[in-house]
């Protein structure tokens, strides 16, 4: 064999040698497995932090063109990586590496220093090349191929080039080492497909040319539904005022449309002309109601719901044709199988369920384009609905249900808090754990952003976790049960604010250094004694010490310590919308987990025992007192083991196994009778709310939040209120939905930050709300007549609260005065001149001056992310309880309360509870009325596209009494924020961007 | 007739509506006239196309011929092909680019009658400025060019300023998402 041609084969064998070792090594990492019981000698997994330094090796072939011989070379390098900055913006990392092998019969060796950017996989260095005492210029590109690694999870296709040495150069194949999470934390899958291969039947046929000329005016309609339920508004030009006379034109048709046809009408006369064509098709009108009738069950379930279950995500083979053609299958079964339709007339009548299902993917082609994005596409329900299906409690619940897949759960219990609150509530949690506890939380940060000791998260280290560890240690030999502490952090925040330096200390209590290298001598030494005291527990309890002699010091660290998971991290190997893989595309390392839940003991054995806790905020002192406007979800009941199993679901899709899972996450069926334990518990009476935790995962997993926002949107009927405030409004197509709901007959009250009170107020995501509310302004201006025509209204309102110069008073005085002079909210509120002398003594209260002076100089941040709905028929049942002062005083002594500029500890659960009564009170005349139905949502999820299409997002909605309170909340906000009626209020609030930003702004939202 | 038909179709895009559609950018289609104050580049005419991404990036192609200049024993031509990358900033009412065209000048001279062809690298950074009118724009535009020597046997000056105006037809486009 020739000599080069004999290399040739020795590359080719160490090159499949590594394939079969790299497999193999993944192959072993996934069988890991972790079965015991902790109490049992077996250990607890979780996917611990983030490491340091990451190290790779690479096998690689190639040739050296340096000396014009042409030889080849074997090179196997390994390598260890750092990342200066924070690696999630994948903006620069160091390496050094060294390789051995051959080149030519020779051996060969080197080492090198390395400057990689990831966002560009590539970088560049310096080979030092042993065997010619030579350095060179080192280029390397890698890209993983394909999503998830090229070979294996987590394997990279890697070309490193020497354009001085003659352009020589090695491909290989590199693969992480030590890192048994690489390529195995994001799905493979970036996409959902919509159609899969199906059979195409022969199309049907039909000749009668009133039905064809029906059919034509179905089409039309069909048109001016999509345009009505979320007319597009976000149309581009060169500059801003080119893009809003774009929407004027766009707002001028549907003007014109609706001065001879209104929205509701409309969804009526598309169903008219339904049932026309049915009835022409088969012969008689009653066969055509029926047929109609059952075309819209048909509809609804195969195609309306199915594709619209797929809001926020992308898609591959997007076309409604084969969900069409089951729906044809099924409603052709239905038609033969009864007896409504003579035999002679069947064809007729399955030509006309076909056409209606091309026209609906007509609808779907159409509403892609236009909203240049098939992740916005939503099919209407009113195409399969009359309005009088969806105007009930029972059947609005059961649409939510359908729609997301996610069933209400009953029995619950849900208290809505104010923001100081959590950062109490989950010190108390953590005492009162007994089981597990789960936090599940973006950011915990070590330090501030002057880079001082973050006091609050700190004392969630030291009288939180480490207190509650060192008392259920204490008490370990008479309870003989030790709960488990999981922490689950998004990386970006874990990165950015050095939450290394805590989460340390939590994974490795007994051992860990008190020494931070932030903060005082006061609190090493404190963090110290909480140490100290842990450490003397574990060391004076006899059970856990006679285990730990049998199971070893490892299964102690396991046994007493926080599981620490540190989600998201970033990897190489997922890359999406790249021309091949990471070339011009952009990694899933840039979607986060944005949702905060903390939850403990909830099991299947007693679904009441544990309490949870959903929020809007991070741990941390930035979140607490009047700056940060936020609020909670305290839970108790079933919906919490939905939240659980979102847990569960998370570990999975970062890369454990079924069996890696901890015990207290696993999944067990419901224990028969569990639900039957409410009636023991002294606090029964106070579960009666109906909830479902909507889960929205990280990147490019299901979306179930979107749609249930989506269906409460486009469904809620005539003469609903809808109050949707939110930090970052920005998303165009919930806006859309929104304007749809005005035109049907809907009040909504949409309201964002002003620039000054957006705790997120980057240019990009503030140009984008401009941009957005002076569309929803000039939708009001110019479909002002049709929507009042309607009965409906929309306002969009700015949180412009300046600082509370007299606490808590301030707000208090400015609904006062406000309300009495605003004529919309007079009309919306009609209980609110009873409201006025309750507010009235709370704007004359005075608070202490220390509390004054800090709150004086805070901007409050809006970051409420609590919607509110109600039928009209709900909101005239309860405007008309004389409650409304009572619950109005309750609600002004919670806010005072819980109004900390300090944020210290108050004891606010009396309030809340009398707050909870009252609103029960006040809900009371509504159960009475037939179609009164109320929801509220609240959650982590920002009405922006990140939060639709990227971040992962939870949101509980809830009905019921507690409903309301949130509503007391909006109530009160209302009347503080300022409405918006002309371009120069808003310009003067939220000032437009220049040309430049605003393009950079919207190219940021097309690059989501 | 093909002229004809080409005439059609660019007067069927300069008329068209502007679509409602979410645009995200601009194909940029036209013509250029062009003058180089060396003497291998002279009067010159080409053909452009390109992609402004949101407006803000753009990379387009570009080719130009040029008349170059005429002695009674020399003649000189050139024809550059480049790619066009740049930074559009609006300001104002205009448009300005601020780019960088890179590729390749081919650079013909003929001398006793014997035409020589040499190919050298060609870097142009440059200034533009885009001004719509109805459903066109122009766009004049001052570059430095720089390009390899060819090393003729008349020598060529092988850099120099380039003014040129572009004659273009804008046609806004969506997102390319997959």
């Amino acid at each position: 064999m020739p000599r080069r041609a004999s290399h040739h084969w020795c590359a080719l064998l160490v090159a499949g040698a590594w394939t079969a070792a790299v497999s193999f090594g993944s192959a072993r990492d996934a069988s890991a497995q972790l079965s015991r019981p902790p109490d049992a000698g077996g250990r607890t997994a979780s996917l611990g932090q983030p490491l340091l330094w990451h190290w790779q090796a690479t096998l690689g072939t190639g040739l050296y063109l340096g000396d014009g011989s042409g030889d080849v070379m074997v090179r196997a390098v390994a390598g260890t990586y750092y990342a200066p900055l924070n690696p999630v913006t994948k903006l620069a990392e160091l390496g050094v590496e060294a390789y051995v092998g051959a080149r030519g019969n020779k051996a060969d060796g080197g080492v090198r220093g390395l400057l990689q950017v990831p966002y560009f996989s590539a970088g560049v260095g310096a080979d030092y090349n042993v065997r010619d005492n030579r350095l060179d210029m080192l280029v390397t590109l890698h890209t993983p191929v394909r999503r998830g690694g090229l070979l294996t999870r987590g394997t990279l296709l890697r070309l490193d080039w020497y354009p001085l040495a003659g352009h020589s150069f090695t491909l290989g194949v590199s693969a992480p080492l030590g890192d048994r999470l690489a390529g195995r934390n994001r799905p493979l899958r970036d996409y959902v497909v919509v159609a899969r291969e199906h059979y195409v039947p022969v199309s049907h046929r039909a000749t009668d040319p009133m039905l064809l000329v029906a059919l034509d005016s179905l089409r039309t309609s069909a048109e001016w539904i999509r345009r009505l339920v979320a007319p597009f508004l976000d149309q581009d030009g060169r500059d801003a005022q080119i893009g809003l006379a774009r929407t004027a034109r766009y707002v001028g048709d549907l003007r014109t449309h609706l001065a001879t046809r209104s929205a509701d009408a409309e969804v009526r006369f598309f169903h008219t002309e339904l049932e026309r064509s049915f009835s022409l098709a088969a012969g008689d009108a009653p066969a055509g109601r029926e047929l109609a009738r059952r075309c819209r069950e048909i509809l609804l379930d195969e195609v309306l719901l199915p594709y619209d279950r797929l809001l926020g995500r992308k898609k591959r083979h997007d076309t409604l044709k084969e969900l069409g053609i089951a729906a044809r299958g099924r409603f052709g079964r239905w038609v033969a199988a009864s007896t409504v339709v003579p035999a002679e007339r069947i064809e007729p009548v399955l030509f006309v369920f076909e056409r209606l299902t091309d026209i609906l993917e007509a609808v779907r082609r159409r509403t892609a384009k236009e909203w240049d994005d098939p992740r916005l596409v939503w099919l209407p329900l009113q195409y399969a609905l009359l309005p009088e299906d969806h105007d009930e409690q029972a059947e609005l619940d059961a649409l939510l249900e359908r729609a997301t897949g996610v069933p209400f759960t009953a029995h619950n219990r849900i208290s809505y808090v104010a923001n100081l609150q959590f950062h109490w509530e989950l010190l108390r949690m953590l005492h009162a754990t007994r089981d597990y506890h789960v936090l599940w939380i973006h950011d915990f940060p070590a330090v501030t952003p002057e880079q001082k000791l973050d006091w609050a998260s700190f004392a969630q280290i030291v009288d939180g976790y480490l207190a509650a560890l060192a008392e259920r240690v204490e008490a370990y030999d008479s309870t003989g049960a030790l709960p488990s502490f999981f922490i689950f952090l998004d990386q970006h925040y874990y990165e950015q604010r050095k939450s290394r330096l805590l989460m340390t200390v939590l994974e490795n209590p007994l051992h860990a250094s008190p020494r931070l290298g932030v903060g005082t001598a006061a609190d090493a030494a404190r963090l110290a004694r909480a140490l100290e005291r842990l450490r003397a527990a574990v060391q004076n309890s006899r059970v856990l010490q006679a285990e730990a002699r049998e199971y070893g010091d490892a299964w102690l660290r396991n046994r007493v310590k926080v599981h620490v998971n540190v989600t998201n991290r970033v990897d190489a190997s997922f890359w999406s919308g790249g021309l091949v893989s990471s070339v011009f595309g952009y990694p899933d390392d840039v979607m986060r987990d944005h949702r905060k839940i903390t939850f403990r003991d909830v099991s299947e054995d007693d679904p009441f025992r544990g309490v949870g806790m959903l929020t809007g905020m991070g741990v941390g002192q930035q979140y607490l007192g009047p700056g940060w406007d936020d609020r909670s979800l305290m839970l108790q009941g079933p919906v919490l083991l939905e939240l659980r199993q979102a847990a569960r679901d998370l570990l999975l899709s970062q890369g454990l196994t079924e069996e890696d899972l901890p015990l207290p996450l696993r999944s067990r069926p419901l224990v028969a009778g569990s639900v039957a334990r409410l009636a023991a518990r002294p606090d029964a009476a106070r579960h009666q709310e109906r909830a479902m935790a909507l889960v929205n995962g990280t990147g490019y997993l299901p979306k179930p939040l979107n749609v249930g926002k989506a269906v409460l949107y486009s469904l809620m009927p005539p003469g609903s209120v809808i109050k949707a405030p939110d930090s970052l409004w920005n998303s165009s197509f919930f806006a859309a939905l929104l304007v749809g709901a005005c035109l049907r007959g809907a009040h909504v009250l949409v309201i964002a930050p002003a620039l000054a009170n957006a705790p997120s107020s980057g240019f990009p995501q503030m140009a984008r709300a401009q941009e957005l509310l002076t569309r929803l302004l000039l939708m009001r201006r110019e479909l002002g007549p049709a929507i009042a025509a309607a009965g409906g209204d929309l306002r969009t309102g700015l949180y412009a609260l300046p600082p509370d110069r007299r606490g808590f008073a301030s707000r208090a005085d400015r609904w006062e005065r406000q309300v009495s002079t605003t004529p919309f909210l007079q009309a919306l509120l009609p209980f609110a001149p009873a409201l006025a002398p309750v507010v009235a003594e709370a704007a004359r209260d005075t608070v202490d001056s220390s509390g004054a002076t800090r709150s004086a100089v805070l901007v409050p941040k809006l970051h409420q992310k609590v919607q509110f709905f109600a039928t009209g028929e709900f909101w005239r049942a309860i405007s008309a309880s004389q409650e409304w002062p009572r619950l109005m005083a309750a609600y002004l002594r919670y806010r005072e309360a819980t109004y900390s500029p300090a944020g210290e500890y108050v004891q606010a659960s009396g309030p809340r509870d009398s707050l909870e009564q009252i609103a029960a009170r006040l809900v009371a005349p509504a159960h009475a009325a037939p179609r009164a139905a109320s929801f509220a949502i609240v959650g982590s999820q920002n009405q922006d596209y990140r939060g639709m299409f990227m971040d992962g997002e939870v949101g509980v909605l809830f009905t019921g009494a507690e409903s309301v309170v949130p509503l007391m909340d909006l109530v009160f906000m209302v009347g503080t924020v300022t409405w918006v009626d002309d371009q120069a209020t808003l310009d003067r609030l939220l000032p437009p961007v220049g040309e430049l930003r605003r393009r950079i702004a919207r190219i940021a939202k097309d690059g989501v | 007739m093909r002229c004809s038909r080409v005439s059609l179709v660019v007067g069927a895009l300069s008329i068209a509506p502007s679509p409602i559609f979410a645009q995200i950018g601009e194909v940029q289609l036209g013509a250029v006239a062009t003058y180089g104050t060396s003497k291998a580049w002279g009067p010159g005419a080409g053909l452009v196309v390109g992609v402004a991404t949101g407006r803000l990036a753009y990379v387009g192609l570009r080719w130009t011929y040029y008349a170059g200049a005429t002695t009674p024993s020399v003649t000189d031509r050139g024809q550059a092909f480049t790619v066009d990358l740049g930074v559009e900033i609006p300001v104002g009412q205009l448009e300005m680019f601020l780019g960088l065209s890179l590729g390749a000048m081919r650079f013909a001279q003929s001398s006793a009658g014997v035409w020589s062809h040499k190919t050298e690298f060609l870097a142009a950074p440059g200034l533009a400025a885009e001004a719509h009118l109805a459903r066109v724009a122009l766009m004049p535009e001052v570059q430095y060019s720089f390009a390899g020597d060819p090393a003729f046997a008349q020598p060529v000056r092988n850099h120099g300023l380039v003014a040129s105006l572009r004659l273009i037809i804008p046609i806004e486009v969506g997102r390319i998402r997959r």
